[in-house]
C-alpha cells in the first residue's frame, strides 16, 4: 500500500520500523518533544524504557501491513551536513472513508531551518495524491507553535491550499485540551501546483 | 393634559426562541430525561416516549423526507427493523454516557417533529450537537429554542467547554438556522472543513461552528 522508499532533492524517507534499529529509534523518541513537532492527532510522549520503543515499532509495522498508517525515518543524502542521520520522522495517516490523510512530522533540533518539513511534505503529498489516489491532505498545529505553523503555511502555499480554520478542544493534553489550526491541501491545488513537487521520486 | 410618548415603545413584541426558559427534569444517569421550553418537549428518544412505527413512517415516509435526509447522514428507513435498530443504538449510547438523543415534541401538537441531541467528546470536554426536523416544521424558530436548551444542558449541567454544530456546505436551511444561535450566544464559524464527514458513502465538504461556555454564560447575561 505505501511505498517503503521516497526520495526528494535532499532527503530519503524510509519505511521506519525497517530503517532504523531499536537503539537508534529509542533515543529518538526518548527526546522532549521538539518545538518543530506538527502536530500529530495524539501527541506524543517521550519514551521512559526501550520496551516502549520496541512496542512502537512494532504498532509502526501492524500500521503498514493493515494499511492504516505509514510512518518514515527521514535521512539526509550525501553532501547535507549530518547525512545518513536520522533527522526525524514523517506520518502520514489515512482516513479512507473520507478520502483523505494527514500529516505528521517531528524534525529533530540540529535539522532545523533548513526546509526538510517542506521537502518532507512535498513527498507525502505525491504518495497521497498519485499512489493513494486520495483527494485531501491535511496538516494541524498548536496555535501556539509559530515555527510549525510557518512551516506547514509556506507549503501549503507552495501547493495553493487554505488555511482551514482553529477548531476549539480539539486535543486533549495533559491536563488541558488545546485548540487546533487545520490546513489542507487538495487532489486539483495539488495537480495544479505539481512543478513544486518535481524532485520526488516514489520507490516502490 | 399632556399626551404621554414612550420613545422606545415596540409594538407586538416578538419571542425570540433563544432566550426561553429551560426545565430539566427525570434525570438518569448522566442526562435528563425530560427538557421542557417555551413550546417544546425534548423527551429522551426510547421506543417508550415515540412509537417505532410511527417514527418508522417519518423516517420512511414523510412529506418531503427526502429533503430532510439529503442533508443528514442516514438515508430513508428503507424498514422498521433500520428504524428498531437505530433506537437501540440511541439506547446505547444514552447508558454508556456518550450520547443523549431526544425527541422533539411541540406542546401544541401530538406527533414529533424531529429529533435532537448531544454526542458527547469527554476526552475534549466537548459536545457536538444536532437536529433534524420533520420538512413541516421547518421555519418555526424550533431549532434556536432547541438550540438554548442543549447549549443549558452542556454547559450548565454537564460542564463541558465547547459545543460544535455543522452541516454540509449546500446546505443553506441548516446554515441559515445555525449562524442565527451561533451568532446569538457569541460563538463563531470555525471553518470549512473538507472531507470533513461522510454521507452516503461519499466524503462532502462541512461547515463548523463552536460556541464555548464563556461566550455562553456572555450571552445569557446579557
Amino acid at each position: 500500500m505505501f511505498p517503503a522508499h521516497v526520495e526528494t532533492e535532499r532527503l530519503h524517507l524510509r519505511r521506519f520500523d525497517e530503517a532504523v534499529d531499536l537503539e537508534t529509534a529509542h533515543e529518538h523518541f526518548s527526546r522532549d518533544p521538539t518545538v518543530e513537532e506538527e502536530m500529530r492527532y495524539i501527541t506524543h510522549d517521550p519514551h521512559d524504557t526501550p520496551k516502549e520503543t520496541f512496542d512502537e515499532l512494532e504498532e509502526m509495522a501492524e500500521g503498514w501491513e493493515d494499511g492504516e498508517g505509514a510512518t518514515y525515518a527521514i535521512f539526509p543524502k550525501p553532501g547535507e551536513d549530518g547525512a545518513g542521520e536520522l533527522a526525524g520522522d514523517a506520518v502520514l495517516m489515512p482516513q479512507w472513508d473520507r478520502r483523505a490523510a494527514y500529516f505528521g512530522v517531528r524534525i529533530r533540533k540540529p535539522f532545523w531551518g533548513r526546509g526538510y518539513s517542506g521537502e518532507r511534505a512535498a513527498a507525502l503529498l505525491v504518495v497521497t495524491f498519485d499512489h493513494l489516489d486520495l483527494e485531501l491532505a491535511s496538516a494541524a498545529c498548536h496555535p501556539d507553535n509559530d515555527q510549525s505553523e510557518r512551516a506547514i503555511r509556506k507549503y501549503v502555499e507552495r501547493f495553493g491550499g487554505t488555511h482551514e480554520g482553529r477548531l476549539r478542544n480539539w486535543v486533549p493534553m495533559d491536563d488541558e485540551v488545546a485548540d487546533m489550526e487545520r490546513f489542507s491541501v487538495s487532489r486539483e491545488e495539488f495537480d495544479a501546483n505539481g512543478e513544486a513537487a518535481a524532485e520526488v521520486v516514489v520507490h516502490d | 393634559m399632556t399626551e404621554q410618548r414612550d420613545q422606545g415603545q415596540e409594538g407586538a413584541t416578538t419571542e425570540d426562541p433563544h432566550e426561553t426558559d429551560v426545565t430539566f427534569d427525570d434525570w438518569t444517569g448522566l442526562f435528563p430525561e425530560r427538557v421542557e421550553t417555551d413550546r417544546l418537549v425534548l423527551r429522551r428518544l426510547t421506543p417508550e416516549t415515540v412509537d417505532v412505527h410511527e417514527m418508522y413512517d417519518v423516517c420512511a415516509h414523510d412529506d418531503g423526507i427526502e429533503q430532510v435526509t439529503e442533508h443528514v447522514t442516514w438515508d430513508p428507513h428503507p424498514h422498521p427493523k433500520e428504524t428498531h435498530e437505530f433506537l437501540t443504538a440511541v439506547e446505547e449510547g444514552w447508558a454508556d454516557g456518550e450520547s443523549a438523543q431526544y425527541a422533539i415534541l411541540p406542546a401544541d401538537e401530538d406527533t414529533f417533529a424531529g429529533a435532537c441531541g448531544l454526542n458527547l467528546e469527554w476526552d475534549r470536554r466537548a459536545a457536538t450537537m444536532g437536529m433534524w426536523l420533520r420538512k413541516r416544521f421547518w421555519g418555526c424558530g424550533f431549532s434556536g429554542e432547541r438550540a438554548a436548551a442543549l447549549f443549558a444542558l452542556a454547559f450548565d449541567h454537564l460542564d463541558l467547554e465547547v459545543v460544535t454544530v455543522e452541516h454540509t456546505v449546500d446546505n443553506d436551511q441548516s446554515e441559515r438556522a445555525i449562524r442565527k444561535y451561533v451568532e446569538h450566544f457569541g460563538g463563531r464559524e470555525d471553518g470549512l472543513l473538507r472531507n470533513g464527514a461522510v454521507m452516503g458513502g461519499e466524503p462532502v465538504d462541512v461547515r463548523q461552528y463552536s460556541v464555548s461556555r464563556e461566550e455562553y454564560r456572555a450571552a445569557i447575561d446579557e
